[in-house]
């Protein structure tokens, strides 16, 4: 190929793209006017938009992400699930109807719902349980330490399970909640398709368990199909199918919104939609209680902030109310208490850092001429970007010189284990714990054994009063934890996130549907409006 | 427009031709275009009314508000400052990319074309080796291996821009070689460096000169490419290619927010094109 026809491919491929990124640009500028909704569907089709693919199997002992919960949670049902349509986190039953717990949070009781059955046709009885929990420990995904303590589950009949643990743990029961714990899985099932992975090639495509929906369809990258199972226990849900294509960003899925093909969207439009869809007359907004919340976090480990006294100056230089006025709008709300919202009754675990950025301000005043600090953030939220690069401005503003960073997920996760390699400090666009009890946000955040304290920012102390409350449940120490670990400064929680439903006029039922553990919808208890 | 004839203007014209006035007049006028575009570039901190990264306005102005000719970014940002200084990043990285890879391209050309032989065919087989690999490609796994940062694009960019230079010169120094004058000087005895330098270097320069230049409009494009998978400057330093990929979540509320970064880096990518195209026409019509 001679030089000419090569320079001119790269002219062409060149000014291609430049046509290209006009173009995009270009392509979704009329397209601002909302939609015309969509008329309530006569075949109870019901078609929920995911954001990107699930990512993971949609198998309830590995999956371990984030919208796949729409699967898990209407696919799959454990013991007990946090109780729906409400800011406060109560254990609801759900397969158990009621329990008893000893006094030294060692034995848990269960007493069981009769009729139920999972959707190859086997009863649901306690024998269900050891197998499920069994399983969970074999395929070793991440909420595996969910049942690592289970000691024994014994049957004295079949609807009574005794579960005994091997040390005392007062948030097993938030463990049994949590829409990442274990779930119910036909022992029938399990066996039949064991495989020599546990079921696991199965289950990519299949389902073994008793929720209102039977997973029909999981095409990666593609589409996901549940039918409503008629065996249910449950009341019966006019929605009879649940149809989940996946979007791969969010400008298709706002459209696709708009136009009514897709009847809802579950926490997965940014924050730049809020206005048009605040004031579309064919959806409702809903902005529902989530254990969810937008963090700061510093790195000790990096010069700028060895110190306790830039710590805490930075810190106080956060203006949250404007961060969440100006970037995460009515999807949040500032955050006063160091733990989620509601974990800890009476919000007695409050978050004293008062806003002066005069402190910041003084303390860069002595720092020495060009001194450089770098915030991160997740690549792919626009939101921790924004806010990374709010607080940048104000660095820069006062002397220093700041800049911004993404950084991908796998590299996030790698900061605890090489905190000096990770930047200085890293906003946390939306994380929550795994479930409602203090202990999981506590370990979860702050000890480094724990996965998501970034910067292994760890006080020893905090870590043997988590350990020590977590058996007794004891609040006043979990209050006493969060403080103390608050006073060294590594950590603020800008907001509480909420979830941001958008929905159809004619979808009912949604905070109904909702609670502040799963962050998606049990669709069985969605209507349709006539 | 049915059965009109509308005379058509002659913007190229074959060789020998001799150009018509009007025709040098656009010529000139869009190389005038190339020239206020590298000033805008020179004095855009100057032209910048507010400072880029700080937020001076209220959030999501449109174009055309007052106090900010494009609007405001969703942080307050004024656009036309961020564009501006955006403008200068891409303009002079493009014009380093391309004198790096002319400097560098243009010298392994010249020894080659100059020397012929095993040097010649050393020198282009390590060219073509360049060439062989697929430049966009190499230019990403460079920049992401030595990390994000302006310098680190540039340089990942000019790991593969010069062997273009290399090929077009030392093809123009092979034909150049041949010529009677070139010729009649080395049997007079002339030295070979001076013989380069006195005798083929002038003949080669108005051809690099002219690649050059239609050059730019590609490398702009290319490093706006490389910014927008985020290979650029950190945030929230103004870039371009950056400015879109951060803000293109919003195009379907405040469209002009990622609109008029992209924009720019289509209007700069045409300003070289057209720019070099006409600097070429000129220097043909001077030859």
């Amino acid at each position: 190929m001679s030089i000419i026809r090569i320079r001119r491919r790269w002219r062409i491929g060149t000014m291609v793209l430049a046509m290209a990124l006009g173009a995009a640009a270009c392509s979704g500028s009329g397209s601002g006017d909302a939609g015309a909704g969509s008329k309530p569907p006569t075949d109870g089709v019901l078609t929920m938009g995911l954001l990107g693919d699930i990512g993971q199997p949609p198998d309830p002992d590995i999956y371990y992400a984030n919208n796949g919960t729409a699967i898990m949670i209407n696919v799959y049902e454990g013991l007990v699930q946090y109780q729906n349509n409400t800011d406060q986190v109560k254990i609801a039953p759900r397969l158990a109807t009621s329990w008893t717990v000893s006094r030294d949070n060692s034995v848990y009781t269960f007493h069981l719902r009769h009729g139920v059955t999972f959707h190859d046709g086997t009863p649901f009885t306690s024998a269900a349980i050891e197998p499920s929990f069994q399983r969970r420990v074999a395929v070793k995904g991440g909420a595996a330490y969910m049942v690592a303590g289970v000691k024994s589950v014994q049957t004295p009949d079949p609807y009574t399970a005794v579960i005994t643990l091997d040390k005392p743990n007062s948030a097993f029961l938030s463990y049994l909640a949590s829409p990442f714990g274990p779930k119910m899985e036909s022992p029938t099932a399990l066996t039949k398709y064991a495989g020599g992975d546990h079921d696991q090639k199965y289950l990519s495509t299949h389902d073994v368990g008793t929720g209102p929906y039977e997973l029909t369809s999981a095409v990666s990258g593609t589409k996901y199909v549940l039918t409503q199972y008629k065996g249910y226990w449950g009341p019966k849900s006019p929605i009879t199918t649940v149809n989940l294509p996946v979007y791969s960003s969010a400008a298709p899925l706002q459209l696709a919104l708009d136009n009514g093909d897709v009847s809802a969207v579950v926490a997965a439009l940014p924050s730049s939609s809020l206005s048009h869809f605040a004031s579309d007359p064919n959806v409702r907004n809903y902005f529902l209680p989530t254990l969810q919340s937008s963090l700061l976090t510093l790195n000790p480990s990096k010069s700028f902030f060895a110190s306790k006294q830039a710590r805490l100056a930075f810190l106080r230089s956060v203006d949250q109310q404007k961060l969440v006025s100006q970037v995460l709008g009515k999807r949040s709300s500032v955050a006063t208490t160091l733990y989620a919202k509601g974990m800890i009754p009476g919000d007695a675990d409050k978050q004293d850092i008062t806003y002066d950025p005069s402190v910041m301000a003084g303390y860069a005043k002595n720092l020495p001429s060009g001194t450089t600090m770098t915030i991160g953030y997740a690549n792919g939220n626009p939101n921790a970007q924004n806010i990374a690069e709010i607080l940048v401005a104000q660095m820069q503003a006062d002397g220093i010189k700041a800049t911004a960073q993404g950084y991908d997920t796998a590299t996030v996760f790698s900061w605890p284990q090489q905190p000096t390699k990770g930047p200085d400090a890293f906003v946390d666009g939306n994380n929550g714990p795994d479930g409602g009890d203090p202990y999981m946000w506590g370990h979860v955040f702050w000890d480094a054994s724990g996965g998501i304290d970034y910067f292994a920012c760890d006080v020893p102390q905090v870590d043997a009063e988590l350990n020590q409350a977590v058996k007794t449940g004891d609040t006043a120490l979990y209050v006493k934890a969060a403080e103390q670990y608050s006073a060294g400064g590594c950590y603020m929680n800008l907001s509480y996130n909420k979830d941001w439903i958008v929905a159809q006029k004619w979808l009912t039922g949604v905070p109904q549907s909702q609670n502040l553990g799963a962050n998606e919808l049990n669709f069985s208890l969605l209507g349709i409006a006539k | 427009m049915t059965g009109m004839t509308v005379p058509r203007r002659r913007f190229s014209l074959s060789a020998g031709e001799k150009f018509l006035p009007a025709d040098r007049i656009v010529n000139w006028a869009l190389v005038g275009v190339l020239v206020l575009t590298t000033l805008v570039a020179v004095f855009a901190s100057v032209l910048a009314p507010d400072n880029p990264i700080q937020p001076v306005g209220d959030l999501n102005l449109p174009p055309l508000s007052p106090h900010h000719l494009l609007g405001t970014d969703n942080l307050g940002r004024d656009l036309l400052s961020r564009t501006l200084i955006g403008l200068r990043a891409s303009w002079f990285s493009a014009l380093a990319v391309v004198v790096i890879g002319l400097l560098s391209g243009g010298l392994l050309g010249v020894v080659a074309g100059a020397f012929g032989g095993w040097v010649d065919g050393l020198l282009m087989r390590f060219t073509d080796l360049f060439l062989a690999l697929p430049g966009a490609l190499v230019a990403i796994a460079v920049n992401a291996a030595l990390g994000p940062g302006l310098i680190h694009t540039l340089i990942g960019v000019s790991v593969v821009w010069w062997p273009y230079y290399a090929r077009i010169i030392r093809a123009e120094v092979r034909g150049l070689a041949g010529r009677p004058h070139v010729e009649a000087a080395r049997l007079a005895g002339v030295g070979r460096l001076r013989l380069i330098r006195r005798h083929i270097l002038p003949g080669v320069v108005p051809t690099a000169v002219v690649t050059a230049s239609l050059d730019i409009g590609n490398v702009v494009v290319l490093l706006a490419g490389l910014s927008f998978l985020g290979l650029g400057q950190s945030a929230p330093a103004p870039e371009l290619g950056a400015d879109v990929q951060n803000t293109l979540y919003l195009l379907l509320e405040q469209w002009w927010i990622p609109i008029i970064p992209a924009l720019t880096v289509m209007l700069l990518s045409l300003i070289a094109n057209l720019g070099g195209d006409a600097l070429r026409n000129l220097l043909e019509g001077d030859r």
